[in-house]
Parts: structure tokens; sequence; C-alpha cells
């Protein structure tokens, strides 16, 4: 799946990572223009019109959250982050920002790729829209609000139902703690973990085959979850 | 070590506890006699020599002897003595003072010794295992990059796609040492805040798993946790380590298709968390060692690491407030034992 004339900039101070990503994504047929500074980026941003951003985080003249802030005043484009590991709270801020995704360095070109192709779905359609959503032996009609797992109907609260269904309006990507509790809970239940905790593991039990080593609904420790998508 | 004005302060207290001691047995005088005399001078040669040192002890120790010639013994106010007791006694509590004073000092040292060698001896296996661990796959790569470089296209697309996976999975393996070496020095130097959240068990052991799904592709899995179990009042990204280090040690010291348990016991107060494999297992003599920083067993090879894994499982154990053993159990290999007090985890109205 590819968009028209899609565009990518590329942030990213470091010259040989940049070189290797630009390689990768011209390959696969993005369009990609590129810069080592975040003033730069910013410019970049109105004259090439851009469909996704890739933001290292670390960029010499500019704090990479500050930028997000800024950009999101006036951009809606996805932004994928990229991030040193064991900084899970520069990731939650990055996130809590309004980037849409993350990858922790270093990475694998697999990796980039596949949460580039979520990216693209989620601006191409919202899953939304569509009334079967449909992961491996996971089927979801949105219309009936029916759960499948192997064909066989499974039986759901509402509440487990709404995360489920913030979950697949991300398919794919990362979902933070604070957004699902926000979503489904409210702002005065931002500080109840276990509220999450509890149901997430309800959940698994419903429709994971071995809760222990799920295939679906994924762990981000420390950061979220990740609805597996294998549609794309 | 000590500014100068520490220095005046400790001598003007050497002089002032000999006078506090000389005011103290003119009190006691008339309810105990003249016999704790000596040992109230001594007290306070002692005190002295425990808390400042070796030198300002010996001038409480002098003055403390002035002060009982001065003030106890015949004849009183003057430094003349007559009595050969008195004198003997004056020789004996100054030699006290001096010796007492003297071991406090070397006791001192040798504690200051000890740990600069303990220091030290930490920093080089740091050094050796790191300059170690990181030449073996550095080795690789820059021999098979440098035969990329040199082959001018003389080399079969079949060798370049098996050197390309070497130099992925040696990356891969520096990658995870430099983590490893990264996180202790966070926990070492007190970097790493620990942030404790409401937790299930079976998430963070799921995206253990998860995460060392390569290793385990050779290894079956059998996890025993409790559906209903309470919540974990625990660091999500640290635990999860510990999980993933006890787990990826299993996967290294048991030949393939050896299986892995991991169970849970959930009692009053604490629970248990069982990880445990069908190797060789840990002797009983090492029991405690292999917690050790940079310990490794003799025979292990450059792909066992760095031996910083089980260390770190015990730091971040400890800071959770838990203990973490290792237990023998008859027809197992290594099984290791993570003990975690309970806390009531909070309550929440739950639908249906």
């Amino acid at each position: 799946m590819m968009l028209n004339n899609s565009k990518i900039l590329l942030i990213e101070d470091d010259l040989q990572t940049r070189r290797f990503l630009k390689k990768n994504l011209n390959a696969r047929g993005w369009e990609v223009s590129d810069t080592a500074s975040g003033k730069e980026g910013l410019i970049l941003l109105k004259d090439t019109t851009p469909n996704l951003l890739i933001l290292d985080l670390g960029l010499p003249d500019m704090d990479g959250i500050s930028l997000i802030k800024h950009l999101r005043q006036f951009s809606n484009i996805p932004i994928l982050v990229l991030s040193a590991r064991s900084l899970e709270q520069s990731k939650m801020s990055a996130l809590d920002a309004g980037a849409d995704d993350y990858l922790t360095k270093p990475f694998g070109i697999g990796e980039l790729n596949s949460r580039l192709q979520a990216l693209i779905r989620r601006i191409n359609q919202t899953p939304i829209n569509q009334d079967i959503f449909e992961t491996g032996e996971l089927k979801i009609d949105l219309s009936k609000r029916q759960v499948f797992v192997s064909q066989k109907e499974i039986k759901i609260t509402p509440t487990e139902y709404h995360i489920l269904y913030i979950l697949i309006q991300h398919a794919g990507l990362v979902v933070t703690h604070r957004y699902l509790l926000k979503n489904v809970w409210g702002m005065q239940h931002l500080d109840n973990q276990h509220y999450l905790r509890i149901y997430m593991r309800r959940l698994r039990h419903k429709i994971e085959e071995n809760p222990t080593q799920p295939r679906y609904l994924l762990t981000e420790t420390g950061v979220g979850y990740r609805l597996l998508n294998n549609t794309i | 070590m000590c500014s100068k004005k520490t220095v005046y302060l400790h001598y003007a207290g050497s002089v002032l506890i000999p006078v506090l001691c000389t005011v103290l047995n003119l009190v006691l005088e008339p309810i105990t006699g003249r016999t704790p005399f000596l040992m109230i001078y001594l007290f306070g040669v002692f005190l002295v020599a425990s808390r400042w040192g070796h030198g300002v002890s010996i001038v409480t120790s002098i003055f403390s002897a002035l002060l009982f010639d001065f003030c106890f013994t015949n004849p009183v106010f003057s430094l003349r003595m007559t009595n050969v007791e008195d004198f003997i006694a004056l020789i004996i509590m100054m030699s006290v003072g001096t010796i007492t004073s003297n071991l406090l000092n070397q006791a001192q040292n040798a504690h200051i010794v000890k740990a600069k060698a303990e220091d030290e001896a930490l920093r080089n296996s740091l050094l050796s295992a790191i300059s170690h661990d990181l030449r073996t796959p550095l080795t690789r790569i820059i021999g098979i990059a440098t035969t990329l470089i040199e082959s001018h296209n003389h080399i079969s697309q079949e060798d370049v796609q098996e050197f390309s996976h070497v130099i992925f999975d040696e990356s891969q393996r520096m990658s995870e040492l430099m983590n490893k070496v990264l996180d202790m020095a966070k926990l070492s130097t007190g970097q790493i805040v620990i942030h404790r959240e409401w937790n299930t068990l079976e998430e963070i052991i799921g995206s253990a798993l998860k995460r060392l799904e390569k290793e385990l592709s050779t290894h079956p899995i059998n996890t025993h946790l409790s559906e209903k179990s309470p919540l974990i009042w625990v660091d999500s990204v640290l635990f999860e380590q510990v999980i993933v280090n006890l787990i990826e040690n299993a996967t290294k010291y048991t030949p393939p298709c050896s299986p892995i348990d991991i169970e849970a016991d959930f009692f009053t107060h604490y629970l248990n968390i069982i990880i445990s494999d069908y190797g060789v297992g840990i002797p009983h003599s090492l029991e405690n060692k292999i917690f050790d920083k940079f310990f490794r067993l003799e025979h292990e090879t450059p792909q066992n690491g760095v031996g910083l894994g089980l260390s770190l499982c015990r730091s971040i154990i400890e800071m959770h407030g838990g203990t973490i053993k290792v237990k023998q159990v008859p027809n197992k290999g290594a099984v290791f034992v993570i003990t975690l007090p309970i806390i009531q985890s909070p309550m929440m109205a739950l639908e249906e």
C-alpha cells in the first residue's frame, strides 16, 4: 500500500543513518527530503509538504519534543520518532506531544517498514470506516460490536470493547496508557493505571490463545499497547 | 580531606575534652573517690582517637596526663609527683591512649585500602570484560567488512548474505552488551529512578517472552500463573529486564529443546516468581557468587555474556524490596526464586 506522490521528510543528525534510511525509503518508492537540523526541518516541512515525518529526538540544534509541539500547532502530519533505548520517558513525552509512533535505536529496516505501513494505513483510511476489522484469527464487526476469535463469538463488556475499539483505530501503532485511560475512563482517572492493567488482562484471556504470549494485544513496556495488524 | 578550620576545631576539642573530664572527676570525687579518674580520662582519649584520628588524640592524652598530675596527684596543683603509683598509672594511661588511637587509625586505613582495592578490582574486571566481549564481535565485523571491501565483486551472492547475517548478529550482541553495561553504570551511580506502577505479572512476563522470541524458538516455555493473581507494584521496564535476563540465561546454559518453566506463587504478604530450567544447574558453592558483578564461570565463551545479567537482577529486585536466590530442586537445573512483598492493590469497580 502506498500513497500517491508519497513524500517523506527525514530529520536525523547522523549522516550515515540518514544515508541508509534514504536508500531504503527510495527503494520503496518514497521521495525523501532530509536534513540534520530541526530548524531546517521546519522550513522543509512547509516547502515540500511531505506526507510523513521521521524525526530523530536527539537533534543538536533543537529539542525533538518542542519541535513536535511546535509543528502540531499547524500540521497533522504523521510523525514517527526515532529515539535511544532506555528513555521511556522521552518516548512518552514525544507521543503525548503528538508523535504517532516510535522506533528504538538501533532498529532493523523491517521494523521501520512495518511502522511506516501502519502510519500509511492511518492516512489512507481509518479502519473505523470499515465494518470489519480482521487480524489473524481475530475479527471484529464494528457495526454490530461483535468480536470473533476463530469464527466463534466472544462475549465482551462495553469497557473491553471500548479499549479494543481505540486500539483498532490505531491498529499497528502504539497507544499510550494515558491515551487509553483518558478516552475510556476520562481525565480524572489518568492515574488509575490499574484499571487498564486489569481490563487488558481480561481482554487477553478472552482473545488470546495464550495470554502470557499474546499475538494480538502487544505490550510496549512502560509506554502502552499495540494491536497487531497483519492485514497491511 | 579536612579543611584547615576543621583541623583547628579538632585540636581545640582535644584540649577541651580533658578539661571536661577533669570537671567530671571533680564532681564525682565526693561520690566515687579517685578510682574512676584515669578511666574517665582514657574514655576522653578514646573518643578523640575514634572521631578525629591519631594526631589529635596524642595531644588529648598528653593534656589529660598533665591535668591528672596537676589536679589529683600529690602534691596537688603542681606538676611534681611524689607517689609512684600515680606515676605508673599516668604512664599506662598515656600508653593505652596512644595504642588505642594507633589501632583505630590502622583499622580505618585498612578499610580505605580495602575499599580502594575493591574499586580497582571492579574497574579491572569491567575493562577486561568489556574489551574482551567487544573485541570478539568487532573482530568479526571488521574482518567481514574488509573482506567485502577488498573482494571487488569476486564474491558470491550467498557469501554476501551469510556475511551480512554475521554482521547483524554480532552488532546485535554488542548492542545488548552495551545496554547491560549502561544499565549497571546507571544503577550503581543511582541514576535510575524507579518508576513503580500497578502491573500484572502476566503482562510483564508476556513482553519479556516477546523480546526473547528469537532465543526461545528452540526452547519451549511452560508458564503457570494464576489468572486471578493480584497486581504487583513494580517498575515494569526494570522488572521486565530481570525476567529477560533470567530466561536468557536459561536459554544460554541449556541445550536446545530443553524447556524453561515460569511459575508464580502468591501468598498473603509476598509472592514468589520461580524461573527454572533443566540444565546442569548452579553448584551449591556458587549460589551467592553468581550474583556478583562480572562473575563468570570459567569455561564460558564470549557468547555467554559479560557477567552482569544476574548482578543487575539482584540490584533491581533489591530496589523493589525483594530478594533473588538460587534454590536446589531435584530433577531441575538452575532454579531462581524472586520473592517480592505484596502491597495491597487499589480496588476498582468492575462492570458486570
